[in-house]
């Protein structure tokens, strides 16, 4: 009961926001960039992953809401969860009222239909649920369970990325994989204004049925609509000084200049995206030895790397864990924490035996400590960076040298395969540090040299506790318990020192207030601010245009 | 000779793309950045890159689906058919990049016949070394500077795209805003590609002005338009033909940097996102439409020397 009180205070806040009861002021349209570029193509099918960033959030909805930027899972179209005993069950209750925009009730049995699609049909699974081991699914009433092989509590993030579409519509759809969609019909608090669809915009009106109210107890959303309107590198900081786009989602190098034109309305949140980090080969001698791989780390300063690269992304420690997880490393962080010290480095390497030669450079056996670091080509933020840490590493005498390959491939099959030595790479962080190190380090995607891993996280590091810690995790529904494995797994990551976490990419977020207000920040991450159509981050922006209101 | 041609062009349309290193449905999952990996497995089985047939099969299924007039399905925008996605990009580049090389080809032209003729003037050596300074500014640096000052200074055109999203489709006021949006644009690529039709004219009829049959004709005393219309240009402009149905044939490809800095919604700018997607549909009929196109525009360009060439003609007898 306690926990079911928590969840529904948990979705007031989320509503509530910064609007207060009597101030709020309606209408307007906002004006958004759309993460597709040149000509617009018509896809409003969910479970396309080519479909329009509107598609999901905006027109059709999740089974719950997770929240990206912190990881918390709160109720949507599903009321409320219950794990079973044995946790390898979840019950979602399905909130009662729910209209789809052409009248018809949401049911239990379009959210069954939903995920049904994706056993049979791979290209339908986009939730991933039917490949992590979801056995069935059923409906009893208000209610749906679906079965799951073995347990896995984390699986709960995956119904973030469960659209419900009308049973009704979709059942009698030849080929659901190649349809369109171009008259989607959903729950979400926004239709298509097809009339306004064009190959460089289209617009979305309110649904006037959208079951959910807003603080004047008038239904929802505050706004008109939203139009998505394509735009370009080159464009969009013209169009965002002239106050032209709310929200784009853009890399915008100059930022500090939008922020100028008018510095009252202009702002921009940067929040951490995926972690880029120094790749090692940790099966390929010199990096095979952890201390070596430590002396590196000592030879690094994230601070000063993400000083020279426009605009700074927030620098990483040796924890890979974003700001807001940065408790679970705290202890950790006194142990086995690095900071750039050359002496300390250079006394470390001469530790494992390796001295200076003629050119500066340790050397043990013949065998100099020279590497190529590897990154994709005319990536000119990682290029740069990757220059400083070669100026840094030249003086505690290990020889960087930038090297430039193609992206996706060589690039990435050098990696997959173990043939680099030292590369920049990213780890998808995904939405908290368990999904991270996960996908990272569980030994499931290890590959011994020349065999290619299936993935492009793996640095070929294993660790038999790590794997223990993540396989706990899974099984334990109490957060706080599931803290003390993941706070083991960092534990042990920091003490082996496999890579040096560098930065994290920086999630584009600019918009401004001029006309409306209500945007989440680093400080009210109601929402992550994210344009992708899939996975959990599709519903992100649904919940942001919720609370968005004119000024 | 054109059929062979266009079937090579078929094949290599085919392999070509193969050829370059990626993986669609990879491609796809970096552009999302924060896309699930879970997620490639349906990507893939979508775009039917899972398929397990020998690659000779594939080429032959293309083939067949060519020669029936189904181009595929495009990946980047999925599940939309290639050729429905051409249908909305190649107006806008025909439209604008067209009628450029087609207004700056007669511009260029006649600007070039009058700096030869009258090469003596002050007006005709300022030409040149105007054209040869405009010709030489890169088409992106251009529109760029056009975009600071006339969009963003001055506020006198938009920023970027082919028309107002704001205005009803087909209406008075939208086909004005295609005229307002398409001006800087147009003005870009005409100031820039104007020069070497300019150049190019001009030192063909400096040459063809030396001939025999010039002085003859002046001798003559024909009267001085006659001599420059129909002996000097119409000889001289022969090089510029082939040239110009070169470009036109380029015209569906060539406005790929243009495109980009005024966010236009033509092929060019597609092209290369497609060319970034790994989106071998797109991508093959792309290239397809401009390899028909420069065989056509040369077949045409044939039958027109063949008119303006005499020698071409008798030749043939």
């Amino acid at each position: 009961m306690k926990s079911r009180v928590l969840l529904v205070a948990a979705l007031l806040s989320v509503l509530a926001g910064s609007v207060a009861a009597d101030s709020v002021k309606r209408g307007g349209i906002v004006r958004a960039t759309s993460n597709k570029q040149g000509v617009l193509a018509k896809n409003f099918n969910p479970f396309s992953a080519a479909a329009l960033e509107a598609t999901t959030g905006c027109i059709y909805e999740s089974l719950i809401f997770f929240n990206n930027a912190t990881a918390k899972a709160e109720p949507w179209l599903a009321e409320k969860w219950d794990w079973a005993k044995d946790l390898k069950s979840i019950a979602f209750t399905i909130r009662s009222g729910v209209k789809f925009s052409d009248g018809t009730p949401m049911t239990a049995d379009d959210v069954v239909y939903s995920c049904v699609v994706g056993k049979d049909n791979k290209a339908l699974d986009n939730t991933g649920l039917w490949s992590e081991g979801l056995q069935g699914v059923a409906a009893s009433g208000n209610k749906v369970t679906f079965t799951f092989k073995d347990v896995n509590v984390t699986a709960l993030e995956k119904f973030g990325a469960l659209y419900v579409v009308p049973k009704a519509i979709w059942s009698k759809v030849a080929d659901p994989v190649n349809w369109i969609n171009d008259a989607p019909i959903g729950t979400g608090p926004f239709v298509l204004d097809a009339a306004s669809f064009s190959e460089q915009a289209y617009k979305l009106v309110r649904n006037p049925g959208y079951w959910r109210k807003g603080s004047d107890g008038k239904a929802l959303p505050y706004i008109d609509g939203v139009q998505y309107l394509v735009s370009t590198n080159e464009q969009v900081g013209f169009n965002l000084i002239a106050d032209k786009y709310d929200w784009a989602c853009y890399l915008l190098p100059n930022v500090d200049e939008y922020v100028k034109a008018n510095p009252d309305t202009h702002k921009y949140w940067f929040g951490e995206g995926n972690l880029v980090y120094l790749y090692m080969n940790n099966l390929k001698p010199p990096f095979d030895n952890a201390n070596v791989r430590k002396a590196v780390a000592m030879g690094i300063s994230q601070r000063d790397i993400v000083r020279k690269m426009t605009p700074s992304p927030v620098a990483a420690n040796q924890s890979a864990l974003k700001k807001a997880f940065a408790p679970l490393a705290k202890d950790s962080l006194s142990k086995y924490g690095i900071s750039r010290d050359v002496d300390k480095a250079k006394k470390a390497l001469e530790a494992e035996g390796y001295k200076l030669n003629s050119k500066g450079i340790y050397e043990k056996n013949g065998q100099a400590l020279s590497f190529k670091v590897v990154v994709p080509t005319d990536w000119t933020d990682w290029v740069g960076a990757a220059e400083t840490i070669g100026g840094q590493l030249k003086e505690i005498g290990v020889e960087a040298i930038v090297s430039q390959e193609a992206w996706p491939d060589p690039f990435q099959s050098n990696l997959e395969l173990g043939n680099t030595d030292m590369a920049f790479n990213i780890a998808v962080t995904g939405s908290n540090p368990y999904y991270e190190f996960n996908r990272w380090l569980n030994s499931a995607g290890y590959q011994p040299i020349g065999t290619k891993n299936s993935a492009y996280w793996n640095m070929r590091y294993k660790d038999a506790g790590i794997d223990k810690n993540l396989a706990a995790y899974r099984s334990e529904p109490d957060p706080a318990k599931q803290a003390t494995y993941i706070s083991a797994v960092i534990d042990q990551f920091m003490k082996d020192a496999p890579c040096v976490p560098l930065f994290f990419n920086p999630n584009w977020f600019e918009y401004t207030t001029t006309n409306f207000v209500g945007w989440p920040t680093a400080d009210e991450p109601y929402a992550w601010p994210s344009t992708s159509t899939g996975g959990t981050l599709g519903m992100q922006k649904g919940v942001i245009f919720l609370n968005l209101h004119q000024k | 000779m054109l059929l062979f041609t266009l079937f090579v062009a078929l094949s290599l349309n085919f392999f070509l793309p193969r050829l370059m290193p990626g993986d669609p449905a990879r491609a796809l999952l970096a552009k999302m950045d924060a896309i699930q990996p879970e997620q490639l497995e349906s990507i893939r089985a979508a775009f039917g890159l899972d398929t397990k047939d020998p690659l000779a099969l594939q080429y032959w299924h293309y083939l067949a689906n060519t020669f029936s007039g189904n181009l595929g399905v495009s990946f980047s925008r999925f599940p939309m058919p290639v050729a429905q996605v051409m249908r909305i990009a190649v107006p806008w580049t025909l439209g604008l990049m067209g009628l450029c090389t087609i207004i700056s080809f007669i511009l260029g032209t006649l600007i070039g016949v009058f700096a030869a003729w009258r090469r003596e003037t002050k007006l005709a050596s300022f030409s040149v070394g105007f054209f040869s300074f405009v010709r030489s500014f890169p088409y992106f640096w251009l529109g760029l500077v056009f975009v600071y000052f006339f969009s963003f200074r001055l506020r006198v055109f938009p920023i970027g795209g082919a028309y107002s999203v704001d205005a009803t489709r087909g209406s008075g006021s939208w086909w004005l805003s295609v005229l307002r949006h398409g001006a800087l644009p147009a003005l870009t690529i005409c100031v820039t590609s104007m020069g070497a039709w300019m150049l190019t004219m001009r030192n063909n009829m400096i040459n063809v002005l030396a001939e025999d049959y010039i002085t003859v004709a002046l001798a003559k005393g024909l009267p001085l338009r006659r001599i420059k219309s129909l002996y000097a240009a119409k000889n001289a402009i022969l090089p510029s033909v082939t040239g110009f149905a070169m470009s036109l044939g380029f015209v569906v490809g060539g406005g790929l940097v243009t495109e980009m800095v005024f966010s236009y919604p033509g092929v060019g700018y597609m092209l290369f996102q497609a060319v970034n997607a790994k989106d071998y549909p797109l991508m093959q009929a792309i290239f397809l439409f401009i390899a028909t196109a420069v065989l056509i525009a040369n077949f045409l360009a044939d039958i027109a020397i063949m008119f303006l060439d005499p020698r071409v003609r008798d030749g043939a007898k």
